[in-house]
């Protein structure tokens, strides 16, 4: 250990050794005070600093994670709206009376599904659900996705 | 009845198939699910595709159903005795079209 005028040169927080010292004695005097400046900075901050840096780093952190959290969810709901767009848009094909029709996928007014497919108004139209078919009414919504069947007929037959 | 009609009641009832009695058409349609209000019954059925027993078309089951169709009588078709309501003018058609007019009377 060296004491020159009560500073005690350090080096990465260490004293300096023989060769340390016989290096920076070869050193003119301004760049050994450089040297001196420069290890003071490196390891002369204090525990309360240090402590309120990893604290501020903290927050940081939180902050990112709670912004990453909401680009992730806003995401989401972006691919959802998305899905749902290209859904609307997307030509599908459903079967009606036998026949292949294309119609675009989407929510139809019963009565406009009919009138778009070419059943007559006066017709009743059964959607194939589960393993049997379910009546429609002229005035309910009907959501098209894709290979529904459906069949048309006359609204007859009648208890004598 | 054309292969696509029978391919279409198929959809409906796999095991749909079509038999004759005296010149008469029928379509048999084993277990077939019949809606009744919100729930699903389970009868065989005969479908008549033309005029039998004094009606335009007949839907026979094996059994009556509680609650629904009036004036049940029995018939034997095919060596097997059927249940079927009063029901009549049912117009014509596509088996698939009768039969859905047939199940108007189940609602």
């Amino acid at each position: 250990m060296l004491k020159e005028d009560g500073i005690i040169l350090l080096r990465d927080g260490h004293p300096l050794t023989e060769e340390d010292q016989m290096a920076l004695d070869d050193l003119p005097l301004d760049t050994a005070t450089a040297v001196e400046l420069d290890d003071r900075n490196n390891c002369g901050c204090s525990l309360e600093e240090a402590t309120q840096a990893v604290e501020r780093a903290e927050v940081e952190v939180t902050e990112a994670v709670s912004k990453l959290e909401t680009a992730e969810r806003n995401l989401e709901r972006a691919k959802d709206d998305l899905k749902k767009a290209e859904a609307r848009c997307r030509e599908v094909e459903v079967k009606v009376d036998g026949h292949p029709k294309r119609v675009m996928a989407g929510t139809y007014l019963v009565s406009a599904f009919k009138v778009l497919v070419g059943v007559a108004a006066d017709r009743e139209l059964d959607i194939l659900e589960h393993g049997t078919f379910r009546p429609l009414d002229d005035n309910a919504e009907i959501t098209i996705c894709g290979h529904e069947v459906f069949v048309s007929h006359v609204r007859t037959g009648g208890s004598s | 009845m054309r292969p696509a009609e029978l391919s279409e009641l198929r959809e409906l009832c796999p095991g749909a198939d079509q038999v004759t009695e005296g010149g008469q058409n029928f379509v048999d349609l084993p277990a077939f699910r019949i809606p009744v209000g919100q729930e699903i019954v389970i009868r065989d059925a005969l479908l008549s595709l033309g005029a039998h027993t004094g009606y335009t078309s007949r839907l026979y089951l094996s059994e009556q159903i509680a609650g629904r169709g009036a004036n049940w009588t029995v018939h034997t078709v095919l060596g097997r005795s059927w249940h079927t309501p009063s029901w009549n003018n049912v117009m014509p058609g596509r088996p698939i079209e009768m039969l859905l007019q047939h199940l108007r009377a189940y609602r």
